[in-house]
C-alpha cells in the first residue's frame, strides 16, 4: 500500500479547523470576563514556543509520528510506557470531545434523545473519516473550514448593529495573576492540543517545512478564535460572558434582522458539528495509530472500530454531570501538561542531545 | 448474491425506524405563549404565572389571531410554568415568547433577579424577550385585555417597544440579555419600559407610560412619558420623537419639532472629591407644526425656537436626573458604570460609597438643536 501524504495547505487546514473546533462554541476562556481577548493574545507566548518544539521534533524525524520516534529515542519498554500515556491522552480526548459535543446538543436542541444515541451516530461517523484514511480525512478539513469561516463571518455580519464597542472597558481590569492564568487555560485548550498532530506527522513531507506548517496553523487558528471571542465579547458584554456555558450560541441566538432573519443559531451548531467531527477523528486516527504501535499491528485501520467504542464508553462515564464537564476545564489544564509539555520537551531535548552526540561521533574517526 | 439481498433486506427493516424525528412535536402537540406575566402572591409569596398563549382552535383565515390566557401559580417560577399543564392540553412553548410583564408587586419585593436568570437558564426561552414592568395592579391586568389592532396584546405590547424610540421617544428597549448585563455591571441601574391599561372608545387598551426605574433588582418608582423622553437624551437612546416649544415668548405652545437625529456624549471630571458630569447633547430637528403667519426661512425665527428648545432639553433633563439622584438615587444613567469603564481606580475608591456620592453629582446639560428642514412649507 502507498503511503498518503497531506499537501502543506492540507494540513495547516487541518491544525485551523482542529484549534476552532470545539472553541469556537464553548468559547474558551471567560473567567477575564471583556479582558478574554488579551489572555488569548498572551496564550500565544506559550503557544508559539511549544508548537516549535512539536515542529523541531518532526523536522528531525521526518516522515516518523511521535510514536516510531518514541521507540528510537527510548527503545522498546520505555518507548511502550510513553506510547501508552501518549494514547491514554489521544483517547481521553476524543471521548472529552465527544461528550462536550452531546452536551451540548441535549442542552441547546434535543433535550429528551440520550445522550449514547447522540455519542454513537457522533462516534460512527468518525470512525468512518478514520477508517476512510488520511487523504480523505484532509479533504474534510478543506471543505469545512471554508464552511466554518462563511459561517463565522456570516453570524458577526448579521451581529453587526449589535455590538458595543464600550463592552471592551476597561480594559486590563484583571490583574496579571487572572490573565496568566486564563491565557494558560487558553493554551492549554485548545491550543497546546495541536500536539496529537505528532501522531500523524509520518504523513507529513520531508520537504514540507513543518515549523511553517505548525505556526501557519496555529497562528491562523489563534485568529480565529481571536476573532469569534472578540464577537461574543462584543455582543454580549462581559457579565453575560461569565456565566453563559455556550456563549457563541448565545450570541448567534440575539441575531434578528428585522423579524425576518431570526433563530439562526443552528449556525452555530452546524459549526460544532463539523469542527468537532474534524478533531473527534483525529484524535481518533492518533489513538488508534498509538494502539497499533503498542501491539504492533501493521494497519492501524483495522482497529478503529473498537477504540471508537472503547472512547464512547469512557465519555459516558468521565462525568457524571455537565457542571463536572466545565469545571473539568480546570483540572484539565494541569492534567495535560504531561502530555502537552512534558513528553514533547523530553523527546526534543533527548533528541537534540542524540544528533549532537551523533555528530561527535562521526566527527571523531576522522 | 445472497448476501446483497440480506444487506438489502436489513437497511429496508432499519429504514422503517428512521420514518420520525425523534422528540418531534407538531404545531398540535404545542401550545405557543406569546407573552408572560409574572405577579407575586402577598400573602403566600407565590409565584403567579399568566401566560398570553394563541388559540390556535379559532384562529382562522378571516378571523387572524387569537388569544387567551392560562393562570398558574406555584413556589418558583418554573414550578409555576409546569404547573400550569395541570390545565392545559399540551406543554408551553417558549420559542415565540415576545414580551415579559413583571407585576409590580413583584418588581417591588426585588425578585426580577429571579426571574431573568430563569428566563436565560432555560433553553426554549429567548434572550431577545422584551421585559416591561405593568403599573396596573398585577401583571394579569395587561395581559388579560385585548390589543388595538392584534388582538394578541403581548404581540402588540412587543412592537409598541421596539417602535417607540424612533416614533415616541419615551422607552428604552431593554431585551432579556441586556437586562441581565446591566444587572450584573458595576455603576448602573436597570430602567424598564412600564405599561398601563387606558379607556379607548370603548374598550380598555394597553399603553405605554414612560419608564419603571429599579434600584438593584427592586422597584423604585416610575418617570412619566414627559419625564423618561430626557431620561433617553441623556443615555443616548432617542431616535425619534417629538419636541414642543414656543415660537414666542408667551407661554402658548404652537412649536412641534420632530427629532431625527439626536447625538449625546457624556463626559465628566473628579476634581477635590466632586464629580461632575457634562452631558451635550446634539440634536437635528424639522419643524412638523407651526402657528399661521411665520416666515419659516427667516434665520432669526429659528434661530429662536432652536435657543429656547436647547434651553428646555438642558433644563427638563437636568431636573429628570436631578429627580432621579433625590427621588430614587438609582443610577440609571450608568454614570458609575462610565467610571468603572473609563478608570477602573477612581470606580474602586467611589465604589463602597456610591450610594451616597451619586445624589451629589454635578450634573450639566449642554444642548444643541438644529433645525434641518421645515417639511413642505416655507410659510406657515
Amino acid at each position: 500500500m502507498e503511503k498518503e501524504y497531506f499537501t502543506l495547505r492540507q494540513i495547516v487546514c487541518m491544525i485551523i479547523l482542529f484549534i476552532c473546533g470545539s472553541s469556537v462554541v464553548l468559547g474558551g476562556s471567560s473567567e477575564a470576563g471583556q479582558d478574554s481577548w488579551i489572555c488569548l493574545i498572551m496564550s500565544q507566548i506559550f503557544a508559539i514556543p511549544m508548537v516549535m518544539i512539536y515542529a523541531r521534533i518532526v523536522q528531525i524525524y521526518p516522515e516518523k509520528n511521535i510514536f516510531q520516534v518514541l521507540e528510537i529515542l527510548f527503545g522498546k519498554f520505555a518507548g511502550k510506557i510513553l506510547t501508552a500515556l501518549f494514547t491514554w491522552y489521544s483517547l481521553h480526548l476524543a471521548a472529552l470531545v465527544l461528550r462536550n459535543f452531546s452536551e451540548f446538543i441535549a442542552i441547546t436542541s434535543i433535550p429528551e434523545t440520550p445522550q449514547l444515541a447522540l455519542m454513537i451516530v457522533m462516534g460512527l461517523v468518525c470512525v468512518h473519516m478514520a477508517k476512510s484514511g488520511i487523504e480523505v480525512f484532509v479533504k474534510w478539513s478543506l471543505v469545512n473550514l471554508a464552511a466554518l469561516l462563511l459561517l463565522m463571518f456570516l453570524t458577526i455580519f448579521l451581529l453587526f448593529n449589535r455590538i458595543d464597542v464600550t463592552n471592551f472597558l476597561p480594559i486590563m481590569e484583571h490583574d496579571t495573576k487572572t490573565l496568566f492564568a486564563g491565557s494558560y487555560s487558553l493554551f492549554a485548550f485548545p491550543f497546546a492540543e495541536t500536539v496529537l498532530f505528532l501522531g500523524i506527522t509520518d504523513h507529513i513531507r520531508k520537504e514540507d517545512k513543518p515549523l511553517k506548517v505548525f505556526l501557519l496553523g496555529e497562528g491562523l487558528g489563534a485568529l480565529i478564535v481571536l476573532v469569534v471571542m472578540l464577537r461574543n465579547i462584543s455582543v454580549l458584554g462581559a457579565a453575560m460572558l461569565k456565566t453563559e456555558n455556550f456563549p457563541s450560541y448565545s450570541a448567534a441566538r440575539i441575531i434578528n434582522v428585522s423579524e425576518f432573519l431570526a433563530r439562526v443559531e443552528g449556525v452555530i451548531s452546524t459549526n460544532f458539528i463539523l469542527g468537532g467531527i474534524t478533531k473527534i477523528s483525529l484524535c481518533l486516527i492518533t489513538a488508534c495509530k498509538g494502539t497499533a504501535s503498542l501491539f504492533n499491528i501493521k494497519d492501524y485501520k483495522t482497529i478503529v472500530m473498537p477504540v471508537a467504542l472503547c472512547s464512547i464508553a469512557l465519555s459516558l462515564i468521565i462525568f457524571s454531570n455537565t457542571m463536572q464537564m466545565f469545571n473539568f476545564l480546570n483540572v484539565y489544564k494541569i492534567y495535560a501538561i504531561p502530555f502537552q509539555i512534558l513528553i514533547p520537551a523530553l523527546i526534543w531535548v533527548w533528541s537534540e542531545f542524540k544528533a549532537h552526540f551523533k555528530e561527535k561521533k562521526a566527527d571523531k574517526p576522522a | 448474491m445472497n448476501k446483497k439481498i440480506v444487506c438489502l433486506l436489513l437497511s429496508l427493516i432499519l429504514l422503517l425506524s428512521q420514518t420520525g424525528c425523534w422528540s418531534y412535536r407538531g404545531l398540535n402537540e404545542i401550545t405557543i405563549i406569546a407573552g408572560i406575566g409574572i405577579d407575586l402572591d402577598p400573602k403566600t409569596k407565590d409565584y403567579l404565572v399568566s401566560c398570553e398563549i394563541i388559540d390556535l382552535t379559532s384562529t382562522g383565515k378571516e378571523s387572524g389571531t387569537k388569544a387567551k390566557l392560562v393562570e398558574s401559580r406555584g413556589k418558583t417560577v418554573m414550578d409555576a410554568v409546569r404547573n400550569a399543564k395541570k390545565r392545559l392540553l399540551n406543554k408551553l412553548y417558549w420559542g415565540n415568547n415576545e414580551v415579559l410583564i413583571f407585576g409590580n408587586e413583584l418588581a417591588k419585593s426585588g425578585d426580577i433577579g429571579n426571574v431573568i436568570n430563569w428566563f436565560l437558564t432555560d433553553a426554549e426561552c429567548r434572550e431577545t424577550v422584551c421585559l416591561v414592568v405593568s403599573q396596573e395592579k398585577t401583571a394579569k391586568d395587561l395581559l388579560s385585555i385585548y390589543g388595538l389592532d392584534n388582538s394578541v396584546v403581548a404581540f402588540e405590547i412587543k412592537k409598541i417597544i421596539a417602535d417607540d424610540e424612533n416614533v415616541v421617544g419615551t422607552m428604552e428597549n431593554v431585551q432579556l440579555f441586556q437586562a441581565f448585563s446591566i444587572l450584573n455591571s458595576p455603576g448602573r441601574s436597570l430602567a424598564l419600559p412600564a405599561f398601563r391599561d387606558v379607556k379607548n372608545d370603548e374598550d380598555i387598551v394597553a399603553e405605554s407610560n414612560g419608564e419603571a426605574v429599579f434600584k438593584g433588582d427592586k422597584l423604585v418608582g416610575y418617570l412619566p412619558p414627559e419625564e423618561s423622553k430626557y431620561y433617553l437624551f441623556a443615555v443616548d437612546e432617542i431616535h425619534g420623537g417629538i419636541l414642543t416649544t414656543s415660537s414666542t415668548d408667551e407661554d402658548q405652545t404652537d412649536v412641534s419639532l420632530e427629532i431625527s437625529k439626536s447625538k449625546t456624549k457624556n463626559s465628566y471630571s473628579y476634581e477635590n472629591g466632586q464629580l461632575k458630569f457634562t452631558i451635550k447633547i446634539e440634536t437635528e430637528v424639522a419643524v412638523d407644526e407651526m402657528k399661521p403667519g411665520v416666515d419659516l426661512l427667516d434665520e432669526d425665527t429659528l434661530e429662536k425656537i432652536e435657543q429656547r428648545e436647547q434651553k428646555m432639553i438642558e433644563e427638563r433633563t437636568e431636573s429628570v436626573i436631578k429627580k432621579v439622584q433625590t427621588q430614587y438615587n438609582s443610577d440609571i444613567f450608568g454614570f458609575g458604570n462610565m467610571i468603572y469603564k473609563s478608570d477602573v481606580k477612581l470606580w474602586q475608591q467611589l465604589e463602597p460609597e456610591w450610594d451616597k456620592i451619586f445624589p451629589t453629582i454635578q450634573v450639566k446639560v449642554e444642548s444643541k438643536v438644529n433645525i434641518v428642514n421645515t417639511s413642505f412649507l416655507k410659510h406657515s
